[in-house]
């Protein structure tokens, strides 16, 4: 039940930063907050920040949303002994991993910058899969 | 029984979930000035963009460009010199500059507006110097269009002209002209390279020495070099 809790505040938070970072990409908030650096415009800037037509972020919003309901829902005197919504939360996480890898990898060798709320969800989504996976383990 | 338990954790995540709302409308309350690169108003006619170099050039490279864009300020600061030295003084090319100001920079349509104006009066290219010269200053100023007009002296326009076109927005629907095409053309990142019609596919923005290679294997009617993409943007 803990790290259903810790998922749950992990994926609000992402939810939050994904959120943020979506408003951005459609000039619905101020300038990004970066520390000075000009890494996270050139990230947001660049051609990767869009796939298939919507912003990256935007994906964010989705997979963060998903996370926290599946951890809400795990709460629940319903679910609350089942193990179905832990495993759902190691492979939702891990799929999240997966695309926060590809994310920094373009980063790294394609775009050359580092976004700091890019390093931010990344941890985020690494952390809750590490929670998920505690949680699997326990159970 | 499990409800009661987690009321604490229920206020933590309630707490943190307003913390962020709350940050996150304080960040809308912080949006630039009205202008915006959805601004509208009657699109130019005319061509699309700026030129430079000779009209009878047989390659053209179309650069779509936004003057808040750090990866075009690089280029423009790093490579455009290198680019008029080297490039243009052959005959072989001409530069095509076209306004493309990202939805997500606040302050860029300012600067493509204080720039469409110097245009006015024949002064983009040293008012689009001064812009990207100078871009970290009015992107992180309060008050980026009074930074621009003192950029717009330097670059040597007459200051009320200036003005009234800025004030005016006279030469707003050029900056427009330039953006539908580029939307037209689905580009959504800055800068992105046309030569002769053909998208440039590289990672990064192209450097001198490979724009010398492919405009000499244009100019002498070799086929399209490997790094271009098939596509034909008309500049009007």
């Amino acid at each position: 039940m803990r790290h259903r809790q810790i998922v749950a505040a992990l994926a609000l938070t992402g939810l939050l930063l994904s959120i943020y970072l979506t408003l951005y990409h459609y000039g619905l908030t101020g300038q990004l907050a970066c520390g000075g650096a000009a890494s996270c415009e050139k990230v947001q800037a660049s051609r990767y920040a869009v796939l298939l037509g919507l912003p990256v972020a935007g994906y964010g919003v989705g997979g963060y949303l998903v996370l926290l309901v599946v951890a809400l829902a795990g709460l629940q005197d319903r679910w609350a002994a089942s193990a179905g919504p832990t495993r759902l939360l190691v492979l939702l996480s891990a799929g999240g991993v997966a695309f926060t890898i590809y994310l920094t990898w373009l980063e790294l060798f394609r775009i050359h910058a580092i976004c700091r709320w890019c390093v931010g969800s990344a941890a985020i989504i690494v952390l809750a899969f590490v929670a998920s996976l505690a949680g699997m383990r326990r159970s | 029984m499990a409800g009661k338990s987690l009321t604490p954790f229920y206020i933590g995540l309630g707490v943190l979930a307003v913390a962020g709302g709350a940050y996150i409308v304080a960040g809308t309350a912080r949006r630039g000035p009205p202008l915006t690169a959805e601004t509208t108003a009657p699109l130019a006619s005319g061509p699309r963009g700026i030129t430079l170099g000779s009209d009878s050039a047989p390659v053209e490279i179309m650069e779509f460009s936004d003057f808040e864009c750090p990866w075009c300020g690089q280029f423009a600061n790093l490579q455009m010199p290198d680019v008029r030295q080297r490039l243009l003084p052959t005959g072989k090319v001409r530069w095509r500059f076209v306004n493309f100001p990202l939805v997500i920079h606040q302050k860029s349509p300012y600067a493509h507006l204080a720039a469409a104006c110097a245009n006015e009066q024949g002064r983009f290219w040293e008012m689009h110097d001064l812009i990207y010269q100078h871009q970290e200053e009015w992107v992180s100023s309060r008050n980026p269009l009074r930074m621009l007009g003192d950029l717009a002296a330097q670059a040597g326009v007459d200051k009320a002209r200036y003005e009234s076109c800025v004030s005016e927005r006279r030469s707003w629907g050029r900056v427009l002209a330039d953006k539908a095409l580029g939307d037209s053309l689905g580009i959504n990142g800055t800068p992105t390279f046309y030569i002769n019609g053909r998208l440039w596919g590289g990672n990064q923005s192209p450097t001198v020495d490979q724009l010398i290679r492919i405009v000499d294997s244009l100019a002498a009617g070799a086929p399209a070099p490997a790094r271009t993409r098939a596509s034909a943007p008309a500049p009007h």
